[in-house]
Formats: C-alpha cells, structure tokens, sequence
C-alpha cells in the first residue's frame, strides 16, 4: 500500500566531510498510511527531531528520497518545500514556537500570509478554527496573556488553519502537567478520527499507550530498531 | 500581488512591535533627509527667484570698459545702439554702492527716472522727486526707518544728503531688494557727483530673444570700448553659483548620510535574539525563503518612506515657514543685510527624485545583505529552539 | 560641474548599483562552478539560498537604473541654461556628445536588467532551475555595462564646460545639419509616417498571429520585428510625432515632452513604448530558451500575458503620438 508519506532510505548527515560530521539518520523505511497515527520513540538525540524536519520538508535527505502523496520532495529547491509543507503539513513545536507579543488571531493568521486567501478570507478561517478551540473570545488578546492549555490550543489552531492532511508534533507533551497532556491527546485523537494523519516524536510513555497511537516505531543512535 | 499586500500589512505590525529601535533609526534617518533636503530645497527655491527676476530684466546689459575695468559710459551710445535692428528699449542706468559706516551696511543705490519705472512690490509710493527715496526691507530695519522718516547718506566729498522715504519693498522680494535704496537719477547724479552724459550702464531689450547673441555681437562691433553682457551669461553665472554652493553642501550631507548608511547596516545586521526566533518561526510553519525576504525589505522601504516623508515635510517647514535659521549663515551672501528674506515655496518632482537617490538608494543597498542572512535562517531551529 | 546636486545623485546611484551587481556578479561566479542541483549538500543549500540574494540585487537595480534615467533626463534639462544657446536637454547633450552614449548604455541596461528579472523568474519556478549557469553568465556582462555608465557619466559631467557655445536641439535637429540627429529631423515627414505606422502595422499583427498561432518562427521574426521597431519609434518621435507633441514645426526635441509643460506625455509615451518592445521581445527569447519540458511549460503559462502586454502597451504608445496628429490643430501637412 502506498502510503501519504514513504520514506526510502534516507541518511542525514550533519556538517557532511568535515572533522565534526554527524550522522544523524542512517538508512531509514518508513512508510505512514494515510489516517495513521505514528509514534516515533526513543531517547533525546536518536533523531527523532531530524526524521520529523525531513518528512516535513524542512530539511533534505543527504541521500535516499522522500515521498509525500507520490511527489518526491528529497531533491526538490527548498524554494518549493514551503509551498508543499503548507499544504501538507500542521506543525506543533515543543516550545510551541508562538509569537507573544502578538494577539492569538494574528498569530493563528501567520502560516496564512504567504497564501493566496485574502485578508478577510484569512480572518473568517481564523475565527471558525478559534472557535472549535474555544479561543474565539480571546481573540485579541495577546498571546504571554494566556495560560498554559489556552497557548497550547493557539499553537494547535495555527497548525490546523491550512487545513493540512498531516499533524506533526515534536515532544508536544514535554512541558506538560498530566491534565494538559491528556487534554492535547484528546485533540489529537478528534483529528485522527476526523482523517488526519498524526505523527509524533515523544519519549513520553503516556503518548505511547495512548488508545490514539496505531503504531509505535523505537529509534536509537539513528536507526530504527523496531 | 495580494501577498506582497499582506506581507506589506505583516511588515507594519511587525515594525510596530519592535517601536524603539526602528523608531531611533528613523529619527536619525528623516534628520538627514531633512538637511539635504533643507540645502536642496533652499537653494532651489533662491535659484527660481533671482531667476524669474533677471528673465523679467534687460537681455542685454552694456558696460563701457577703460583699462579692462569697469568705466562709466556715455550716455550717447544709447542712440547708437537704438539704430541696431530688433532693438527695442534703450535706457543708460545709473546705480552705485554705498557704505554706511555707522550700522556697518552695503547699500545697493538704483536711480529712477520719475514715473517710468513700476516696481510691483511696494508698499508706499515710489519716489515722486528728488527730495524721495525708496528702501528696502533691510535697510529700512538697519536704520530703524519707515515711509514718511528721513534718510541721511553722506557722499564720497562728505556732503550729507537728507531724503524722505515715500515707500519700501516687500519683504517678499527681498532677495533682491533688501539691500536697495531707490532715488531718482536726478538725485542720485548728484550724489555721486557723476558728471552730465554718463550712467552707470546701459540695458538694451531685444524683441526677439534668438538674437540676443547677434545683437551683443553688433554691439561690440559698433562700439569697441564696451562689454555687452548677455542675460544667459548673467543667468548661467548664477546657475553655477547656486549648484556649486548647494553641491558643497550636499557633498558634505551626502557623505554623513552614508556614515548613516553604516550605521544602519550595523543595526540591521545585529539582528535581536527575538526576531531571529520570529523568523525561525514563520519558516518552521511554511513562510518560505522569498517570504521572508520579502517581509524584510517590506520593512526596509516602510522605513525608508516614513523617514522620506518626515524629512521633506521637516524641510519644508525648516525653509519655507520658518526661514532656514539654521542654513542661511552658509548660503548667504556677503551682504550684512541678506538675513531676512522669505524663500518662496517651490518643490518639484526633480528635486524629489534626487533626494530619493541620494537617501533611500544608500539605505536600501545597504539592507539587503542583512535582510537576506536573515531570511535564509534554517526552518529546522525552530523545531530545535535554537 | 560635478558639484550639482543632480549630478552626485546621479553619480553616487550609479556606483551604488555597480557595487551591488559586481557583488552579485562574484556570488553568481561561484555559483556556476558549485552548482550541482543532484546533491543535497549543505554546500548546495547555501548556493540555492545565494540565488535569492542574487535575484534581490538584480531587481533592486533595476528599479534604480529607472529611476536614474528619468534622473539624468531631468538633470540635463535643468542645466541646460549653463550652455550659452543650449534651449532643453538636447543642448546639454550636445555639449559634450558622451551623453548620448550615457543614454544608449541607460536603454540597454534597461533591456537587460528588465529580460533578467523576467527569465528569473520563470526559472525559479522551475524544479529543476534550467537556467542556472546562463543567467549568472550575463551578469558580468551587466557590471560591465553599469561600469560603462558610472565612467561614461562621469566623463560626460566633467567633461561639460559651461563656456562652451553648444548648439540646441533647434539646430542639432536642424534640417540638414550634417549630424544624424539632423539627418532624422530631416527626413520627410510623410515617408517617414508610412514606414512607422507600416512597421507599427505590421507588428501588431505579428503579435495578433503569435496569439493564435504557436510557431516558433512567429516568435523570432517578433523578436527581430520589435529590435528593428524600438529604433524605428524614436525615429519617428524625433522626426513627426514631437512636432505635433509641440504644435510646432521645427521642436524635434525628444526629451522635453515629459517636461510639465507638456502635461508629462512623455511619460505615458515612453512607457507604452518601452514596456511594449520589452514583452515584444520576450516570447522569441524564451523559444530559444525553452530546451527543457519544465521550462516549456512554464514559458507557454507566461506567453499569452507577454503578447497582450506586448499589445497593449504599444498600443499606447500609438495612441499616443498618434493622438494629436489626427485631432491636433496643428497641421504638417497644410497648404
């Protein structure tokens, strides 16, 4: 089965011929179907990060090639990764990557503006997804001015505005009490039914047996390992 | 088009967000726009002036040269010259300087000849005999003058001459009659002790403004001992006067402006820690490389623009409400009484464009190499928080 | 001379430009000997994101050299009262006949700069950046031709003596001067209206059949068709079209019409024309160009926009200097 996403062998290699090379990802399969919801395990520094940019299109294989919806992307001009990864991918950061000095709307806005929508179209996509994350009254406030759940939900609804086919969060519980954690997982779980493939990076156990999760992949040193 | 609308509407908040620092760079950036368009628009304005004064003026000036200086001129080459096809009027002047020794002034002094001369700005009357006089703006405040009071002059054979003063200029034409005192050549002869059949020079009008070179030239031929000084010639020296001061000028406010430039460089390079995690995130959530870019030059000509603005409507204020208090000690002549005068207010499409090429080409330049490293932040730290 | 405001801005965005593009010209250097679009190096990475900085400078200078041609029209009109019989720009350029290389270079490097822009642009949305070595190959061509400009403007402006008695565009466009200025004033009227608007005719319609038709052959006889019209049009500026522009029947100037007095029809004139011949030659270039499927595609998505502009904006220019001759009062050709 052809999957949304392959991944055929790829190696990355950081600082590539020079004394400080690292080899970040070696020789790694993957294939994510379509409404599958992934979990790559494994301790800081296995690569969990470095496979999550390059299946998101952030960065390019050093060699083996990426395919998302059958494109290959792995040799793509990075001019042309933005374009893809707007369309495909919502990304969720680990430090929520947020702007706090702007208000929740503008920063739900921001994957919007090197778009084709309108200025009004932007804002009425804004507000039905702020609503469905309980956030429409908060609108306009800034972001610092917001607890820990609502920031969390703000960088949710900023991942979700392109209406993307893929979810990709990297250690998204790890600054997380129990409550939230559960919460985000709940979220997560409505757009996995919806059709919405999920791939997240965690060594969180909790991620991991979650009802959510089809399937676990553990990486050490680069490598999968099963 | 629409993304180049929002990425402009983006580059505003974002300015706003970070209010200190761009706000000092355009502080600093509109005071040197002010000051070269201060200089430009200044001399501009003082050019168009003394020019629509000397195009309204003779087309031909005749002096009568003795040993290759200046010398006073028979009034009867006037007749000769009248003969000369395409010539209209001919008139002999007579006209001087004078010092006052008691407030330290030059004085430029015109005689008239009664009721044939019609100056435009005049408040009061012209002189109407010999016992009256007209001054100007700045004479008349040097001596703490005004119409209907006496002037006293005292003459080179220290005879004192008492007049009325039946009127003064306006202050508007005060470039070119600040300094002037108006007699009638009766009295003005007199005072110089000039001797009958003599005048300073003589004017010549020419109907047809082709043949001013060829009627000069007849001139010359007619009458060798003179110089016929065209008004081109007149014309063309003031253009290089003006261009030259106002290009010394420039010079000098060019050269602190590409100090700025450096200045600005050095800012813009110095990204903060915030923006550079600003940028690291809208990549990670698919602005692209072009995006970015063009976010930052965005920000670069909002700021540019702003300060254009600024500077020239400052200028403008500077030169035309208040008088250029802080240039005229540069520009001004060698005139005591030059200081009061009130520029005419003339701003065209031309001294605009240089302004823009002398300000806003530097500035951009000297952004895109920081707006480019900027933009080329790898979209994979934000996912690491670097 | 040099000390004219005018003159340093001109001069300083001159060496601006130069600066920038001897800049991007090293850059585009290194790129031509790295670029290897199969690897996935950080090496190649850095030369991709280097395109961006390249394509910046280029349209920044463009911009800038617009910009500094209507700069060195205005200056030469405003210092032409330094040059005893000079009476508009044509003066000052006759005064010192570098200027008119200055122009020539200025129009070149307009073309050039402007075609760059365009063929970028469809090459960076390319996947596979077909252009890649042939766009940086034609930067150095641009620094050297901004070099030309900086040092020919130089040698024009310093080279001017206000002393000297220069003759204006009255007697440059003087029939049977002996100048080729005088030579094009001085051709007839009549022959010369027939051949314009017969050449003017005949592109119109090559552009129309371009539209309908997808030869390549069509393109390439546009391309020749637009080099020989551009001069063709300014010809017939300096010879008919300025003398109903001035409603008199010896101005030939071709400058003086973006002056205010003239309610700046210059501009509109110059920029239909201009842009006009620019998109004329566009499509023939990119069916030289177009040897890889993705840049055939890209180039036929563009074409039919290029040949409307083409149209349009030529059509202005016509329209334009055409206007006063058919509702103008004043008349050549009277009896």
């Amino acid at each position: 089965m052809a999957g949304i996403i392959q991944v055929e062998r790829i190696s990355k290699y950081y600082n590539r011929n020079q004394p400080d090379e690292v080899r970040a990802l070696s020789d790694i399969h993957l294939t994510i179907a379509a409404g599958e919801a992934l979990v790559v395990n494994g301790a800081s520094g296995c690569g969990k990060t470095t496979l999550l940019g390059l299946v998101g299109c952030m960065s390019r294989p050093t060699s083996g090639s990426v395919l998302v919806d059958g494109r290959d992307v792995s040799r793509l001009p990075e001019r042309f990764l933005g374009d893809i990864r707007r369309r495909t991918f919502g990304f969720i950061f680990q430090q929520l990557n947020l702007i706090k000095s702007i208000s929740v709307l503008e920063n739900t806005l921001l994957p919007l503006y090197p778009g084709k929508l309108s200025m009004k179209e932007m804002k009425i996509r804004a507000e039905e997804i702020l609503a469905r994350f309980d956030l429409n009254t908060r609108a306009g406030e800034k972001v610092s001015r917001l607890s820990g759940g609502e920031q969390q939900r703000v960088a949710i609804a900023r991942a979700l505005i392109h209406q993307p086919q893929v979810i990709i969060a990297d250690e998204p519980t790890a600054h997380l009490d129990s409550v939230l954690a559960a919460e985000l997982l709940d979220i997560l779980s409505g757009l996995n039914r919806e059709g919405k493939t999920v791939l997240i990076a965690t060594h969180d156990p909790f991620v991991s047996n979650h009802s959510l999760i089809d399937r676990v992949i553990r990486m050490r040193d680069g490598r999968i390992i099963d | 088009m629409i993304r180049l609308l929002k990425i402009l509407e983006f580059a505003l908040s974002s300015l706003g967000r970070r209010k200190f620092k761009n706000f000092s760079i355009i502080v600093v950036y509109s005071l040197t726009i002010t000051a070269l368009a201060s200089v430009l628009l200044l001399t501009s304005s003082l050019k168009k002036t003394a020019l629509n004064v000397l195009v309204d003026g003779p087309n031909i000036v005749v002096q009568r040269l003795a040993g290759g200086r200046h010398d006073l001129i028979p009034t009867d080459y006037a007749r000769i010259i009248e003969k000369i096809p395409g010539v209209g009027r001919v008139k002999p002047r007579i006209w001087g300087y004078y010092y006052d020794s008691l407030y330290h002034a030059n004085y430029t002094i015109l005689g008239i000849d009664r009721g044939s001369e019609q100056f435009a700005m005049v408040e009061g009357k012209t002189p109407a005999g010999d016992e009256q006089c007209m001054v100007g703006q700045g004479v008349a405040e040097a001596q703490h003058a005004e119409p209907g009071m006496d002037l006293l002059l005292i003459n080179s054979k220290g005879i004192g001459y008492s007049c009325e003063i039946s009127g003064t200029f306006k202050a508007k034409s005060a470039l070119w009659t600040n300094d002037l005192i108006v007699f009638t050549t009766g009295a003005l002869k007199r005072f110089f002790t000039m001797p009958d059949g003599l005048a300073t020079d003589i004017t010549v009008e020419v109907f047809n403004a082709g043949e001013v070179a060829l009627v000069a030239q007849k001139i010359k031929r007619l009458l060798p001992d003179t110089r016929p000084i065209t008004i081109d010639e007149i014309l063309h020296t003031y253009e290089s006067i003006f261009n030259w001061r106002s290009g010394m000028m420039l010079t000098i406010f060019t050269s602190s402006l590409l100090a700025f430039s450096i200045l600005a460089w050095d800012k813009a390079t110095g990204i903060s820690r915030e923006e550079k995690r600003e940028i690291g995130i809208l990549k990670a959530i698919g602005w692209d490389t072009g995006d970015v870019l063009t976010l930052k030059l965005c920000e670069g000509a909002v700021i540019s623009v702003t300060a254009f603005l600024i500077g020239i409507s400052l200028a403008y204020i500077h030169v035309f409400l208040l008088n250029a208090p802080l240039l005229v000690p540069v520009l001004k002549g060698w005139s005591v009484l030059f200081p009061r005068f009130h520029p005419v207010p003339y701003i065209d499409g031309y001294q605009i464009i240089i302004l823009g090429f002398l300000t806003i080409v530097p500035y951009m330049a000297s952004t895109v190499l920081p707006s480019w490293k900027a933009a080329i932040t790898d979209p994979e730290n934000a996912m690491r928080g670097v | 001379m040099i000390l004219h405001p005018g003159i340093l801005a001109l001069l300083l965005g001159a060496l601006v430009s130069l600066v920038l593009v001897f800049f991007a010209a090293l850059v585009g250097v290194k790129i031509m000997l790295h670029w290897d679009p199969s690897s996935s190096s950080a090496e190649q990475l850095r030369l991709e994101r280097t395109t961006y900085l390249i394509s910046t400078i280029v349209g920044l200078v463009l911009c800038f050299s617009i910009f500094s041609g209507l700069l060195f029209l205005y200056t030469i009109d405003d210092i032409h009262s330094l040059f005893i019989g000079a009476m508009c720009a044509t003066g000052t350029l006759n005064a010192n006949p570098i200027g008119w290389n200055v122009l020539l270079i200025k129009g070149i490097i307009f073309f050039l700069a402007s075609l760059w822009v365009i063929f970028n642009a469809i090459d960076q949305s390319c996947e596979d950046t077909p252009l890649v070595r042939k766009k940086y190959a034609v930067l150095p061509i641009l620094t050297l031709l901004l070099a030309a400009d900086l040092v020919l403007q130089f040698r024009f402006f310093t080279g001017l003596h206000p002393e000297r008695i220069t003759s204006c565009c009255g007697s440059l466009f003087a029939t049977g001067s002996g100048t080729v200025a005088g030579e094009l004033a001085g051709l007839p009227p009549a022959t010369t209206m027939i051949v314009f608007y017969a050449a003017a005719f005949i592109w119109l319609c090559t552009v129309l059949l371009c539209l309908g038709n997808r030869s390549g052959r069509l393109r390439l006889l546009l391309f020749l068709e637009s080099l020989l019209l551009l001069p063709l049009s300014l010809v017939a500026v300096i010879s008919f079209i300025s003398l109903y522009v001035y409603q008199m029947p010896s101005h030939h100037c071709p400058f003086d019409m973006i002056q205010k007095n003239y309610s700046f029809i210059g501009y509109p004139l110059y920029i239909g024309l201009f842009v006009g011949i620019l998109f004329g030659l566009v499509p023939g270039i990119g069916r030289v160009l177009r040897r890889t499927t993705s840049l055939k595609r890209e180039i036929e998505k563009r074409e039919r926009k290029w040949l409307l502009s083409a149209f349009v904006f030529f059509s202005l220019f016509l329209v334009l200097s055409s206007w006063h001759i058919l509702f103008g009062k004043f008349q050549l050709f009277s009896h």
